[in-house]
């Protein structure tokens, strides 16, 4: 009798200290978030200042003349319709290619028992840790005997396989229950098909985080494009976009710079947003009867 | 002797061991499994193999020799390292790495779970909160360390401005050989926070709510629950967290080429600065892959390490093979 | 404006008569040595971006669209400058093939010693440029030339000069600096135009700004250690001569503007950065900035009418008078797949008088071949007749720069720039203690 009084007190307790407890979030995120998005405010700021605002000292947030033809201007300054079109081709291949590839290794490594599993393993995180810059030049090399210096398989291809996502994905299997896989099994599903129709439906926020992940590095990668991507025709957004600086800082024209780098992420922030409807608690039971 | 002899006999039983296992994997029962074992790594492994290995292979023979790039490679043996043991700048380079990584790490990772709590809680608006902590990872990094650059600014910056208004006389930052380092790190976690967070969020998300409900109807508390049910089920997301970020940040570049170049006075310069420039800016190729060699023991060093100490807290992390 | 152009164009091509030696349309810019029918695709890549590009974009199109009109250009410009220079070795050591690429004075020796860009003396005398070397700015020939051969034809040079405040100096009742004008005099000048307007205790108006910034390289105090009296290698390169009194002098004077005087900001914005202390000029916040001549179109830009401004030359020490100089310029990569049309292209747009005027007003950059000089600051720039005074004449006369050796890239960012910071930073303020450190460890590397 004490006891369950106890409990529904503590159930309405809980309720109201969920409240308090939400507010008190709200105001600590709210707080730090204008850190988070200060730099990110300004950016978009500058991007419609004219030139002298961007040079103003003491420097102002709100633009004294908004410009918003920076956006035109910017737009046209260079093939900007052709670097998304790149980029865009680059990021859908190498994220669909590693969502592939990563989440089949990931399903090995986490699940099957085979000989030499956890060495290869080991071996295959450890060739994440070369330094990549002792890779550019045997790469280039390579690319040119394939005859992809200059087009975009040299961004996509050697970057389908991942062992930074494939051990990403064996993380997220491993808290799986086995229960659920051993009925699929039990019901005859194949391994493949038990990955496909009972692992992939179950790591959809571990899916959803990789996809984020490698469609922004994707998206922002430079380096590597900048040396093995040469023709104007196959040039990413990055790449463009750093195409606006020269030699004097001061004859950038970085209002045009700021309004590029606006539109530049817009596709990221969209993916982001999209990406976040599958971060949905996993729920097992709607796992099983898709099994079944 | 004897023991000597011993020990091999028990090698030789280990071994095979180890070859009838192999066998048995091959027959009855597990022989499915251990082909579609191979069958599943093969995509990633095969492709993997093919742009990576002869790369690799490349830079290891490119560590013995002295190679300007332009000329045909010189074989020397092992005087890159010679060399590099009596190289100043290498021991700089190689302290801050530890520095760097030793400091943002942690102090990131700690950030990132208690934000990756905070924005796994049902709440209106959640989505926004988690894309304004997500806006630094995508904004172009070229932008952001102008902003920082503001930040920083000694004499008319934020931060000193904020510092001045409750009396304190700022240092200054990115322009003092002692503050440079904080300020780097500073800046990294302020934009690589969102991955981390984001990696946790999904770690959070993706615990099986039937967990809770059977912890709850045990009666469990929210501390019993966080303590019983989130973190342990959160370790594998956490134990990749820890690895890849160390790994990450022992080959961080881009915050500190684009915020400080290595300065000043080398006091930002880590060992992936210092192979780039060796290898590009000074045409030293041959000692930067031999830099390279370095980071990349001590980096495998590290994993392994983590890895044997796995065993003891991360969750799935039995051996069965 | 166009008309203007247009007249001052005929007004040249007539004038350069004498070499063009036949009427302009009847002249032939190519050698012979390609086919007009040829179809070939020539990449192209550089450091510049819209704007600084534009002007040869032009000529290339006009050379083409004359000669070649099938071939095909592959313009891979636009990379900025720090990645330039480490994306090129890695393309050309991966064996890429680049026909042309932007060359610049700091990088010409090593790119010859490392057998990356060709050797252009047969091409020179096979198919002479017109008015080379003669009415080329000798220093900039210099520039590209490695042990007697010339590896890239020098499109530009830029020397450094003094952005004065006009406003400021007529408030502060004192004169601008002049060509004579001595090291001590402009530190009075700096220290007698410093202010703290509102009277918070905080320097608001500097005297000068730019002469010294953090991660700078040493080509920014060069030219005031040459005007002391110092240099810093010997003749042959391997050895440091830093440790005289002149040099140490020369670096104090630099040090003492900042933790001295405090007539310059301490903390300048890290070299490469693109937001550099300009805009404190632009705003007025500065009397005396220290810039290249590539700063003047900006600036003119940014300043608008807030204040009256010019330019003036850099002061003039005990032993002379010397300022900084550099330049840039088109080479052709030994890998390239089309080196005669490359040299052909690269002659057209440098010495086809036709164009030489628009190319040097486009960018207000100054072309190599000095009757053209004057068309770099447009006409109704108020400040046009002191730029072509300031950066042309004197600029191009007293213009210095290190030797840009083979180990200078490396002496530079471990040597220089890793002990001068301290003294920038303001942790060392003794320039004797700096310059004995940078003394020993030049030994220690060149010597190595």
């Amino acid at each position: 009798m004490a006891g369950l009084n106890a409990r529904q007190g503590g159930g309405f307790g809980q309720r109201q200290s969920k409240i308090l407890m939400d507010l008190l979030v709200y105001v600590v995120l709210s707080v730090v978030g204008v850190i988070f998005i200060m730099p990110f405010a300004w950016m978009v700021a500058n991007s419609f200042k004219d030139i002298r605002g961007i040079y103003q000292y003491p420097p102002t947030f709100i633009p004294e003349v908004w410009q918003f033809q920076n956006y035109t201007e910017a737009w046209t300054l260079t093939h900007f319709d052709l670097g998304f079109l790149n980029s865009a081709m680059v990021a859908a291949a190498v994220v669909l290619g590693q969502l592939f590839t990563a989440s089949l290794a990931g399903y090995a490594f986490a699940r099957l028992r085979f000989p030499g599993r956890d060495k290869i393993f080991l071996l295959y995180i450890s060739l994440m840790m070369v330094p990549f810059t002792v890779l550019l030049i045997p790469l280039y090399v390579q690319m040119r005997a394939f005859g992809w210096v200059s087009t975009l398989q040299a961004v996509i291809i050697p970057f389908l396989f991942t062992p930074w996502g494939t051990f990403m994905m064996r993380q997220f299997m491993v808290t799986i229950p086995r229960e659920l896989e051993d009925a699929a099994r039990i019901d005859g599903c194949g391994f493949f098909r038990t990955y496909w129709l009972i692992i992939l439906p179950l790591t959809k926020p571990a899916l959803a985080t990789l996809a984020i992940f490698t469609f922004v590095n994707t998206w922002n990668s430079f380096q590597w494009p900048l040396i093995v991507l040469g023709k104007p025709k196959v040039k990413t957004l990055p790449l463009l976009l750093a195409s606006f600086q020269n030699q004097s800082g001061m004859r950038t024209p970085w209002h045009l710079i700021m309004a590029a780098a606006t539109f530049v992420v817009i596709p990221v922030l969209i993916a982001f947003v999209v990406g976040q409807k599958y971060y949905v608690r996993g729920i097992v039971t709607s796992g099983i009867k898709g099994g079944g | 002797m004897a023991a000597n002899l011993a020990r091999t006999g028990e090698n030789q039983r280990r071994k095979r061991g180890a070859v009838e296992d192999f066998k048995r994997a091959f027959t009855g029962l597990r022989r499915g499994e251990t082909i579609a074992g191979y069958l599943f790594l093969a995509p990633n492994f095969i492709g993997f193999i093919i742009f990576m290995l002869f790369p690799i292979c490349f830079a290891f023979y490119i560590m013995l020799t002295d190679w300007s790039l332009a000329k045909e490679p010189q074989f020397i043996g092992l005087k890159n390292f010679d060399t590099m043991v009596k190289d100043r700048i290498f021991w700089k380079s190689l302290g801050n790495s530890f520095y760097y990584t030793f400091v943002a790490v942690p102090t990131g990772i700690f950030i990132a779970f208690w934000l990756a709590l905070a924005l796994n809680r049902k709440m209106r608006g959640i989505i926004f909160f988690r894309t304004v902590y997500f806006l630094p990872q995508i904004t172009l990094t070229v932008a952001a360390a102008t902003i920082w650059r503001w930040i920083y600014q000694p004499e008319i910056g934020m931060i000193n401005h904020i510092l001045e208004m409750i009396g304190i006389d700022g240092p200054k930052w990115i322009h003092d050989t002692q503050w440079a380092m904080p300020s780097v790190i500073i800046m990294s976690n302020w934009q690589g926070i969102g991955f981390a967070m984001l990696i946790l969020l999904a770690g959070l998300q993706g615990i099986p709510e039937e967990y809770y409900e059977a912890a709850s109807i045990d009666g469990a508390s929210g501390w019993q629950r966080m303590r019983y049910v989130t973190l342990p089920m959160l370790t594998p997301a956490l134990f990749f967290v820890i690895v890849t970020s160390l790994i990450g940040a022992f080959q961080s570049f881009d915050q500190f080429y684009v915020l400080t170049q290595g300065g000043p006075a080398h006091a930002t310069t880590p060992l992936t600065l210092y192979i780039f420039q060796n290898a590009f800016s000074f045409f030293k190729m041959g000692y930067g892959a031999a830099l390279a060699a370095v980071l990349f023991v001590i980096i495998l060093i590290i994993t392994i390490i983590q890895w044997q100490l796995a065993q003891r807290w991360v969750f799935g992390f039995e051996n069965d093979e | 404006m166009i008309r203007k152009l247009a007249l001052l164009v005929t007004v040249l091509s007539l004038l350069s008569f004498g070499f063009a030696a036949s009427a302009q349309d009847m002249t032939d810019w190519t050698c012979g040595m390609v086919d007009g029918d040829t179809s070939a695709a020539i990449t192209i890549t550089g450091w510049e971006g819209p704007g600084e590009v534009d002007k040869f974009l032009l000529a290339f199109d006009e050379f083409f669209g004359e000669y070649y009109p099938n071939v095909e250009q592959i313009l891979n410009t636009g990379v900025n400058w720090g990645d330039y220079w480490t994306t090129l070795p890695a393309q050309l050591a991966g064996g890429a093939e680049i026909d042309m690429a932007w060359m610049h004075d700091t990088r010409n020796d090593t790119f010859a010693a490392n057998g990356w860009a060709l050797n252009l003396d047969s091409y020179l005398e096979a198919c002479p440029i017109p008015g080379w070397p003669e009415t080329f700015v000798t220093s900039q020939v210099d520039a590209f030339n490695y042990q007697g051969s010339q590896y890239a034809i020098p499109y530009d040079l830029a020397p450094g000069g003094l952005y004065i405040n006009l406003d400021l100096f007529e408030a502060a009742g004192v004169e601008p600096p002049g060509e004579h004008t001595t090291f001590e005099e402009f530190e009075e000048l700096a220290i007698a135009l410093t202010q703290d307007t509102d009277g918070d205790g905080e320097t608001d108006i500097w005297g000068t700004s730019n002469l010294v910034s953090v991660g700078r390289g040493a080509g920014g105090a060069y030219w005031v250690i040459k005007s002391f009296g110092g240099e810093l290698f010997n003749e042959e390169n391997t050895a440091s001569v830093m440790n005289t009194p002149e040099t140490v002098e020369a670096i104090q004077w630099m040090a003492d503007l900042l933790w001295g005087s405090g007539a310059h900001p301490t903390a300048d914005s890290i070299a490469a950065s693109g937001f550099t202390t300009e805009f404190l000029f632009a705003n007025g916040n500065v009397a005396m900035h220290y810039a290249l001549n590539d700063a003047a179109s900006r600036m003119w830009e940014l300043v608008g009418d807030s204040f009256n401004w010019t330019v003036v030359p850099t002061p003039t020490g005990p032993a002379g008078r010397y300022n900084f100089i550099g330049g840039s310029a088109f080479s052709i990569p030994t890998s390239a797949a089309h080196p005669d049309l490359a040299y052909e292209l690269i002659r057209f747009t440098l010495a086809n008088p036709d164009h030489l005027c628009r190319t040097a007003a486009m960018g207000a950059a100054l072309t190599s071949q000095s009757e053209f000089h004057n068309c770099a600051a447009p006409d109704d720039a108020p400040y046009a007749d002191a730029y072509h005074e300031v950066f042309s004449v004197i600029g191009a006369r007293d213009g210095v720069h290190p030797v840009y050796h083979s180990k200078y890239l490396e002496w530079e960012s471990s040597v220089w720039v890793a002990n001068m910071d301290l003294l920038w930073t303001g942790e060392e303020r003794d320039a004797a203690v700096v310059v004995q450190r940078v003394h020993d460890q030049t030994n220690e590397l060149l010597g190595g």
